[in-house]
């Protein structure tokens, strides 16, 4: 695993508001990446990237002076890497395709639990 | 812009057995590959050449071989682009 990843967020971003399903993460992540808020930017980024014409996007990178933020869509299901800026931008988007299905399981299992009463 | 990485790709591909190849920047992203080589090996050959390096400290950057049955997999940093190269075995 890559060493200078410091998150990794899936969140279920198609109900209003967004439901963090899962998170894991080191001492050292800012706190702000943790807010509601900045977890649910990437629907609406996305969004506003269909603007351009070029479809729609499905993962978005950040660069910021000492982190770096990629954030994907699976299929409505938002995945948020907070890396440091050494953090392996290529490793992250290659590992998201073998996480893809373990975290399909996960959602499934989510909406079965949220459906209990 | 990328003519010159182009040019030289397409010498590399021009060498007896070799496959294909693909090359990375420094955030493992892919900057050119060859139509058999996927893209998103960009990432994991990177990090391979990464965690290679940090075997001997003295060797900053290593030239790595996979080597399989039919195939080998050269990779090489060189500044800030990893470059790797598959080839046949005769």
């Amino acid at each position: 695993m890559n060493q200078n990843l410091i998150g990794l967020y899936p969140r279920q971003y198609e109900e209003i508001p967004s439901r963090l399903i899962g998170q894991m993460s080191d001492d050292k992540i800012p706190e702000t990446a943790l807010m509601p808020s900045f977890l649910s930017t990437f629907g609406l980024a996305s969004l506003q990237g269909t603007k351009l014409g070029m479809g729609e996007s499905t993962t978005s990178i950040c660069m910021y002076g000492s982190y770096q933020v990629v954030q994907m869509d699976l299929e409505g299901l938002s995945l948020t890497f907070v890396g440091s800026t050494e953090c392996n931008t290529g490793h992250i988007l290659a590992i998201s395709k073998e996480l893809y299905p373990v975290l399909l399981e996960l959602r499934t299992k989510t909406e079965f639990d949220a459906s209990q009463p | 812009m990328e003519a010159n990485l182009e040019a030289e790709l397409y010498e590399i591909m021009k060498t007896d057995g070799v496959t294909g190849a693909i090359l990375s920047d420094e955030h493992g992203l892919c900057l050119l590959a060859s139509p058999d080589v996927k893209p998103e090996m960009a990432g994991i050959l990177s990090a391979i050449v990464q965690h290679a390096s940090m075997i001997d400290n003295r060797n900053e950057n290593p030239v790595i071989n996979f080597e399989g049955d039919s195939r080998q997999c050269l990779i090489k940093k060189e500044g800030s682009v990893t470059t790797a190269i598959f080839k046949k075995i005769s």
